[in-house]
């Protein structure tokens, strides 16, 4: 009996794309644009910065197809390559001093994000303000706590996925997300 | 079952609860355990608390010219690889022209070197020259025998008495 590997459908098209399929491209980007550019966005928690990286992460996609191997999940690759350029970016950035522009940027985007939902004023500004907390305890915990909570949570990863992502084992992941789990729990105490 | 809420190692299985993860068959051991264990109940509460205020952090939209920006940065990129490949056709096609250039220069000087020219006059050799100066002398100087034996003999004839 011959074992035949069966490959995602994400990664045959990414063997499409290898193969100067421009469609299939095309497709991987509708498929996945919003989870990279959300994922960046939580993670450098500025939006330009973040569309910047994700265009940067699926050009390094595009490249690289040429030598490209089905050996992963391609959402693991594309996190895997989000995550560094986020990491690289944050650390970029820190050394500059960004707190200020993070600030200016957090406001715009947080009145962007709960403006249709706004019952009262009241309770906008109260939303407003739990918003920041949260983007603010994101924001506090070490990088790497911070990319497993975002895969964990946002993106539904599952513990090898992530581990495959950030170069680690399962029982690393396990043990940031419980320290991160339990710094949220404490910071984000006064929400519950 | 041991307490998960406890042990770091085993508190994947709380946090998979909360994100609702777990099989229905786990899920029913851990609430089990949950309903008799405050440490459990208090750490679930706490942990859904974080779940809830994270939900309520969405995502601004994609920008609707991401893919716009990304094909022209596509596009910018490959744009030099292009015109390197086109300029490398070119140097390719104007190396193959100057070999063809120079190889037809080549045989056009050599049929140029081989063609047959018209004749040019040959120099005598220097021997042939003295042969030919020396019967035209003695051509010459029989000439002028000739003449002074016939004024001679002119001279001969008017001395004598008539």
């Amino acid at each position: 009996m011959v074992a035949v590997a069966v490959i995602e459908p994400d990664a045959q098209l990414m063997l499409r794309v290898k193969e100067g399929d421009a469609a299939s491209f095309a497709l991987l980007l509708e498929r996945h644009r919003a989870a990279a550019i959300h994922f960046l966005y939580r993670m450098v928690q500025n939006q330009a910065v973040a569309e910047e990286l994700a265009q940067e992460a699926f050009l390094r996609v595009y490249r690289a197809r040429a030598s490209y191997e089905p050996t992963a999940k391609f959402t693991t690759w594309l996190f895997r390559i989000a995550t560094h350029l986020a990491l690289n970016s944050l650390r970029d950035r820190r050394s500059q001093k960004v707190h200020e522009s993070l600030d200016e940027v957090a406001e715009e985007a947080a009145s962007r994000q709960i403006a249709d939902r706004r019952p009262t004023i009241e309770q906008a500004l109260l939303d407003r303000a739990r918003l920041e907390d949260v983007r603010r305890a994101i924001a506090a915990l070490p990088d790497k706590q911070r990319a497993a909570v975002l895969m964990h949570k946002y993106e539904e990863m599952e513990y090898s996925q992530i581990a495959r992502v950030l170069n680690c084992s399962e029982g690393a992941v396990k043990s940031l997300l419980f320290r991160a789990y339990e710094t949220l729990r404490a910071r984000l105490a006064h929400l519950a | 079952m041991e307490c998960p809420a406890r042990e770091r190692e085993k508190a994947a299985v709380l946090m998979e609860y909360c994100a609702r993860k777990l099989d229905p068959w786990s899920a029913a051991v851990v609430e089990r355990h949950v309903a008799q264990c405050d440490a459990c109940q208090d750490w679930i509460r706490a942990q859904q608390a974080v779940w809830e205020a994270l939900d309520a952090w969405e995502a601004a939209p994609v920008p609707s010219d991401f893919d716009r920006k990304l094909y022209a940065r596509i596009e910018r990129e490959e744009r030099p690889a292009r015109w390197s490949g086109l300029l490398w056709r070119l140097r390719a096609v104007n190396l193959r022209s100057a070999l063809s250039l120079a190889l037809a220069s080549a045989v056009l000087l050599a049929a140029l070197l081989i063609r047959p020219h018209p004749p040019k006059p040959v120099p005598l050799p220097q021997q042939a020259q003295v042969e030919s100066l020396d019967a035209d002398r003695l051509e010459r100087a029989l000439d002028d025998v000739e003449m002074l034996r016939q004024l001679n003999v002119a001279s001969s004839s008017e001395r004598q008495p008539m």
